[in-house]
């Protein structure tokens, strides 16, 4: 192997397609979002679920909200439906805290149906009431990491504390409606995954699901598979 | 050394990228000495290096099949809900989107590039201890 002869031809390769990189690089977090939210469907899906996409704008075209700006009614929303189970997702959704008036950013929301305006309320709309949340999830282009884990924490303790109560939350488990998740693209580092289970033992309903592009291309092969678990994990 | 070769070829890549592939190739140089006494190897510096290269080759392949692969399974799995194209911002993308094409000519081509120096084949292993093995014979 000539290192060297490898270098200058991975140089002339990037030079070669450096507006692809920076297109990349600019929406890396937006990309990995959309895979979020269809990633979630698709788990919906996995268990049994109709799955309905409404789209604003245009019949067949998603529209991804890119951060906590912008009005809900004017981007897409993805409705699951199962019996008399209906919850409908939605990107980068704000939410009030559950303790206080604060208001959280939640990467995919999960929420009770109709509760998001489908078009501009005559009061102004600033965020979902803490109630109307089912679940939510989060998303991380990072290897997964103890303060990583900590952060999550802290984040379903302040939007979602049921999750960490001593009382299991009703419907929400693999089959159902997903618990607080943290998604992320990276593999556990150092001794995360020894904390993932200890959340278990203590009775945290969260769910982690490490490497997430090989779990969505193991998910496109086969379509009963929920893409943010693996066969053997239970929670 | 080899870290300065990563550093150099790092450098033609946007910011946040540019960082990944130093910062991952930099914590596999930090874990040799455990990498080596895994695979049963004798501590040898030619290896070593090229151990630290290909960890920063192994991230900038990731980068890359990571963002084709989430755009893809997404566009095939709305297709199951009759959704054939996504609006970010101001860009529209769908299979014939010079985006999505962009992206996947980046990819194929970078994997015939590690073809042609016949290393694609350590990139696709799982384990630096058998990187390191086949690097040893």
């Amino acid at each position: 192997m000539n290192v060297d002869v490898i270098k200058q031809s991975l140089i002339q390769f990037e030079r070669r397609h450096s507006v692809a990189f920076s297109h990349m690089s600019s929406r890396q977090s937006s990309i990995l979002e959309l895979g979020a939210i269809v990633g979630v469907q698709e788990h919906y899906r996995s268990n049994g679920f109709q799955i309905r996409v409404e789209n604003p704008h245009q019949a067949g075209r998603f529209f991804v909200k890119l951060s906590s700006r912008g009005d809900p009614w004017k981007y897409s929303r993805i409705i699951v439906t199962k019996g008399k189970i209906t919850a409908e997702l939605h990107m980068n959704l704000v939410v009030e805290g559950a303790h206080d008036k604060g208001r959280y950013c939640v990467d995919v929301g999960i929420v009770n149906p109709n509760r998001v305006p489908r078009k501009k309320p005559q009061l102004k709309w600033t965020c979902l009431p803490n109630n109307r949340l089912i679940s939510f999830v989060e998303v991380k282009r990072l290897v997964i990491y103890p303060m990583l884990l900590a952060q999550f924490i802290g984040e379903v303790h302040e939007i979602a504390p049921q999750f960490l109560g001593c009382r299991k939350v009703y419907r929400c488990d693999r089959y159902r409606h997903l618990p607080a998740t943290l998604i992320a693209l990276g593999h556990f580092s150092a001794n995360s995954s020894e904390i993932k289970e200890s959340f278990h033992k203590r009775g945290y309903q969260v769910h982690i699901a490490e490497n997430f592009d090989v779990r969505v291309s193991l998910a496109r092969v086969r379509s009963t598979r929920s893409p943010l678990y693996w066969d053997h994990e239970k929670y | 050394m080899s870290l300065d070769a990563v550093k150099e070829f790092a450098n033609e890549l946007p910011y946040r990228f540019r960082e990944d592939v130093i910062g991952y190739a930099r914590s596999v140089k930090d874990v040799l000495p455990e990498i080596f006494h895994e695979a049963r190897c004798p501590f040898n510096e030619m290896a070593a290096n090229q151990l630290i290269f290909i960890a920063g080759v192994k991230k900038l392949y990731s980068i890359c099949t990571s963002n084709f692969w989430i755009i893809e399974n997404s566009l095939f799995m709305l297709e199951r809900s009759e959704v054939h194209a996504v609006q970010i911002g101001s860009s529209t993308i769908h299979r014939e989107s010079d985006d999505y094409l962009a992206l996947a000519v980046l990819l194929r081509q970078l994997e015939n590039l590690l073809s042609e120096h016949r290393i694609l084949h350590l990139i696709h292993q799982r384990s630096y201890g058998d990187i390191l093995k086949e690097l040893w014979s």
